[in-house]
């Protein structure tokens, strides 16, 4: 056997014959609850849905859903020893342009850094894909607490190690990425806006995440805890 | 474990802090040490070291030994968190997410040469796969063209998606077996195709897992006929095995099969 | 190149402690010498090569279009190449979508030329070699590269809604582009220091990185934070966010009136 001959696509490992009459049968397993979000927006947690992910995640609130699967921890190609997973994160969606979506996984991947024990999965690699849909197109910055939300449930459905579960809030075109009950700042992202001030306070925008902070984080224990 | 002060939750959840590492209890003081599913780390709002859960299951709390060392000062104790087992319906929990050190893995031999056998790692004894085990993510998305973990570090995995990969590993003819370890062929020991249950050395390098074969359980355990044409053969000893059908007897390294 | 544990672990000590030591002796504000070069391509309307003191080097190129303002609405067009990143890599993708929104702040009716036509400016950008994140790097570059920009002089008259007639130019005589680029500083947070213009050491070490924008005398949007290496990569004080803008509002000036 060749080298080359192994980059076929294999069937997934245990692979089953296609069974049609049963395909909705199984969605059965998937563990689901609603919860109010503190804006009255309710939003619908799902984990485990795709069958070939190690872990994945589905967030629904009003005009957007996001589906998040992680795959891995698996062999990279790197030639030389790394102590520790490199952590990937895909963004896809037809509504933004590429370099957009992959700035803001750039941002991610630096917030989830943060709280995925990376050290404990030497010479690997961790991938996410958040594909997404939505509606009506906004700033970006408003969806980085739902993607970050996602990410955590997927991650943890994967069993991944994580050593915080970390929130996001969007207070003002300003995206900020809380740990540590809110203590510690993992994450800012603040876009240009049309209503820009004289001075730029982000003080009190930090401020304003922090109270909201352990609200806005419950809904997501509460989702972990029960299922 | 009455006399620790610390109340211990029977659930935890990531993020949730489980004990400080120093706790004051009589007569003794009780450190813990951070076992599997926990973490240390310092927490700034209190400036104090403390030992948090990593993952959603049951906390456990077991009493370490110190073999040739005794710390007449301390007691010394483990904090892990195992995950739960109601949860296996999704099949991805309590499955063994990489390979590690002193895990017994079952292989598949690539190549050989004269110094080792590349294989790759198809499976752990005893334990699941992780569900995307060696698929990649098996046509489900598009990744980019340096896409996928291996796009973040220099390798040629950034012209290519993918497909098929598992973690790759060497047995070095010196680990072949336990015995005349100098004098290996082989050749004589495995063939491409044939499937191997080795156990592992160490992480190896940048891309292999060093393996070893280099005891009585251990070694070829499916292997066929006239490299992978003929039949299935059955292990005569541990360094014979023939096919049923033709008769033919190969040279291989053998797993004690019982 | 690459750090062992033992010159991390000693880099982040002394970058974290009370009284931090930068490992080049540099203090908190301090950037490290840069030398610009300005003008230098013969084809380009305005052009600078940047060079940095550990040798991350990258040339900018300013071009220029006239195109009908009420039909390209985005005037202002940031391309960046980076020597052994493809043009997809999250890097420099994520650069490019960074420098388009920042450049987007930039006042475009200085670029209008009359009531139906602009001026379309594309800065090219390739940067050469880099050590560390070079968002800083290329941004001084831009800065020096906008403001060495010279523009042929409008000769036709600035109505010209009801005629049907391309503007015209004056065969040598050129306008200096007066646009104030914003500026990208990079600044690193290590404990509960933080440190302007972190070099490739001190880079490894960061808890974290804060991308700040300056313009006009004060900080703008878009400000961000961004992990400059993969093992220490954690959380920190919230406040160290508006600490780091009050560096830059402080010092943004002085770098300034150095850079030109």
């Amino acid at each position: 056997m060749n080298v080359q001959d192994r980059r076929r696509i294999l069937g997934p490992a245990g692979a089953k014959p296609l069974v049609f009459a049963n395909a909705e049968a199984k969605e059965d397993k998937t563990v689901k609850e609603e919860t109010q979000l503190n804006k009255n927006l309710s939003i619908s947690l799902q984990r485990g849905i795709i069958s070939n992910a190690n872990g994945s995640s589905i967030v629904e609130t009003s005009g957007i859903s996001l589906l998040t699967s992680v795959y891995g921890p698996r062999s990279t190609r790197s030639m030389s020893f790394e102590p520790r997973a490199t952590l990937n994160i895909i963004l896809q969606s037809n509504k933004f342009d590429t370099s957009n979506l992959k700035e803001i996984s750039n941002f991610l991947i630096s917030v989830l850094q943060c709280c995925v024990c990376l050290e404990k999965y030497p010479k690997s690699g961790i991938d996410l894909f958040i594909n997404f849909n939505i509606e009506d197109e906004d700033e970006l910055v408003q969806y980085i607490p739902i993607m970050i939300m996602s990410c955590m449930i997927a991650l943890m459905d994967a069993d991944i190690e994580v050593s915080d579960i970390i929130g996001g809030l969007t207070i003002d075109h300003t995206a900020v990425c809380l740990g540590q009950n809110g203590d510690q700042l993992l994450g800012l992202w603040k876009d240009p806006s049309s209503d820009e001030q004289d001075a730029l306070v982000l003080n009190e925008t930090i401020a304003k995440c922090q109270e909201q902070y352990s609200s806005s984080r419950q809904q997501l224990i509460e989702f972990i805890s029960n299922c | 474990m009455s006399d620790t002060k610390v109340k211990f939750p029977s659930r935890s959840i990531p993020g949730q802090l489980l004990c400080p590492v120093y706790a004051p209890t009589e007569p003794k003081v009780t450190k813990y040490t951070a076992g599997p599913g926990t973490k240390l780390i310092h927490y700034d709002a209190n400036n104090l070291d403390v030992i948090t859960s990593t993952r959603i299951g049951h906390v456990t709390v077991s009493p370490v030994d110190v073999e040739g060392k005794d710390d007449n000062d301390m007691i010394l104790m483990q904090v892990s968190v195992t995950s739960d087992e109601k949860n296996d319906k999704t099949n991805s929990h309590s499955s063994k997410l990489l390979p590690k050190e002193g895990d017994v893995v079952l292989c598949r031999v690539i190549r050989i040469s004269l110094q080792r056998a590349n294989v790759e790692i198809i499976g752990f004894q005893n334990e699941p796969m992780p569900i995307d085990g060696g698929v990649g993510t098996n046509g489900h998305s598009v990744v980019g063209v340096n896409g996928g973990s291996g796009g973040s570090t220099f390798s040629m995995s950034q012209s290519s998606s993918d497909l098929g990969e598992t973690f790759r590993g060497i047995i070095r003819s010196q680990d072949v077996r336990a015995t005349d370890r100098d004098r290996v062929k082989m050749v004589d020991a495995f063939k491409p195709g044939d499937i191997v249950k080795a156990q592992i050395l160490s992480l190896g390098d940048g891309v292999n897992y060093y393996l070893t074969t280099a005891r009585n359980d251990l070694g070829v355990v499916f292997a066929k006929s006239d490299n992978g044409a003929g039949s299935l053969m059955y292990a005569m000893d541990w360094q014979t095995m023939t096919a049923p059908v033709t008769g033919a007897v190969e040279k291989r390294k053998c797993a004690k099969p019982f | 190149m690459s750090l062992s544990i033992a010159e991390k672990s000693y880099l982040f000590d002394s970058l974290s402690s009370a009284q931090a030591l930068r490992p080049d002796g540099r203090l908190p504000y301090q950037f490290r010498p840069i030398e610009i070069y300005t003008d230098f391509l013969p084809s380009s309307n305005g052009s600078s090569r940047i060079i940095a003191s550990d040798g991350s080097e990258c040339i900018i190129s300013v071009k220029s279009k006239v195109v009908d303002h009420t039909v390209e609405k985005d005037l202002v067009q940031v391309d960046i190449d980076i020597a052994g990143e493809r043009d997809d890599s999250i890097l420099v993708e994520s650069i490019t979508s960074l420098f388009n929104k920042i450049i987007d702040t930039i006042d475009v009716s200085k670029l209008q030329l009359t009531q139906k036509y602009s001026f379309k400016i594309y800065i090219d950008v390739l940067v050469l070699s880099t050590y560390s994140y070079p968002v800083s790097l290329i941004s001084f570059g831009i800065y020096s590269a906008l403001n060495s920009t010279y523009l042929p002089k409008l000769i036709s008259s600035f109505d010209d809604l009801e005629v049907e007639e391309l503007p015209t130019f004056h065969d040598y005589d050129l306008v200096k582009l007066d646009v104030s680029p914003p500026l990208i500083f990079v600044l690193a947070i290590v404990g509960d220091n933080i440190f302007i213009d972190p070099a490739f050491n001190e880079s490894k070490v960061a808890n974290n990185g804060l991308i700040i924008s300056w313009s006009q005398g004060k900080v703008i949007a878009p400000v961000r934070t961004m992990a400059l290496n993969n093992t220490y990569v954690k959380g920190f004080k919230p406040s160290l966010v508006q600490e780091g803008i009050d560096l830059v509002n402080k010092y943004g000036q002085d770098i300034v009136n150095a850079l030109v």
